[in-house]
């Protein structure tokens, strides 16, 4: 049952910043001054500091499951 | 992208003064900061055992190690906390005021899904204000600036704006190329 509640935040919480990083995205594509090299370094720091933190997630969720 | 006029030019790119973005970060960027260390110090210190209260409550809890389902809440928490600091770095970041040769453009996310875009030319500019109030806008020299026009945008508001002052110039001397540009094309 704890691992289904673990397993459901994970989930819950990368959709969630999934669909908020879709809508930043969105939005520097959409509504950023032409030829700016700041907001392209941005979502970069953006996508890699998302990737580490959810990579780190899902490791420790697999830690959790299999230490059980 | 906001697009721009065939031969326009970008003057100025003005956005709110940093302090404004780091007092608005101050209280993700602290719990952001204190989630690291706990993490980091659970890696090194011995593992706490479950209280009794819990345990009692939730008995199943005694199948996980505790060290690392505290990490993984950790991590769930950084997972939101870095995703509502790029939301407000965003916010700050698309809020701003470009003058260019021919007008002075506004882009603003009111929030995630309301934006608002608006400019005017510089014919239209008739005055402009300049308003600094309080101790760091004082000391930081950041204020707003208020542009007059004659159209049906009454007022263009420029908010906490560093260097208001040479703002204003440059906003002066864009108006006075444009009219002079607009008076040798035979538009004015």
């Amino acid at each position: 049952m704890i691992s289904i509640v673990l397993m459901l935040l994970s989930f819950a919480a990368v959709l969630f910043m999934a669909v908020i990083g879709i809508v930043i995205f969105f939005h520097f594509r959409r509504f950023s001054v032409p030829k700016d090299p700041l907001a392209k370094r941005i979502l970069n720091i953006f996508e890699i500091g998302s990737l580490f933190i959810i990579l780190f997630n899902i490791v420790l969720l697999a830690l959790n499951l299999l230490k059980k | 992208m906001i697009t721009l006029r065939p031969n326009e030019k970008i003057y100025l790119i003005k956005r709110r003064h940093r302090i404004v973005l780091m007092r608005s970060l101050f209280p993700e960027l602290l719990i952001f900061s204190i989630t690291i260390i706990l993490t980091i110090s659970l890696f090194f210190i011995p593992p706490p055992s479950w209280p009794n209260w819990l345990m009692n409550f939730i008995p199943s809890l005694s199948e996980f190690e505790i060290r690392y389902l505290l990490l993984f809440f950790f991590s769930l928490l950084l997972l939101v906390l870095w995703t509502i600091i790029f939301l407000v770095v965003t916010n700050y970041y698309l809020d701003c005021w470009i003058v260019t040769n021919e007008r002075t453009i506004h882009t603003e996310l009111r929030g995630l899904f309301s934006r608002i875009f608006s400019s005017v030319d510089h014919d239209k500019i008739q005055d402009i204000t300049i308003e600094m109030e309080g101790f760091f806008p004082t000391v930081l020299h950041f204020g707003d600036l208020y542009i007059e026009t004659a159209g049906e945008f009454r007022e263009f508001v420029f908010r906490q704006i560093p260097e208001p002052y040479k703002t204003k110039d440059v906003i002066f001397k864009a108006q006075r190329e444009f009219i002079k540009k607009m008076k040798k094309d035979g538009l004015l």
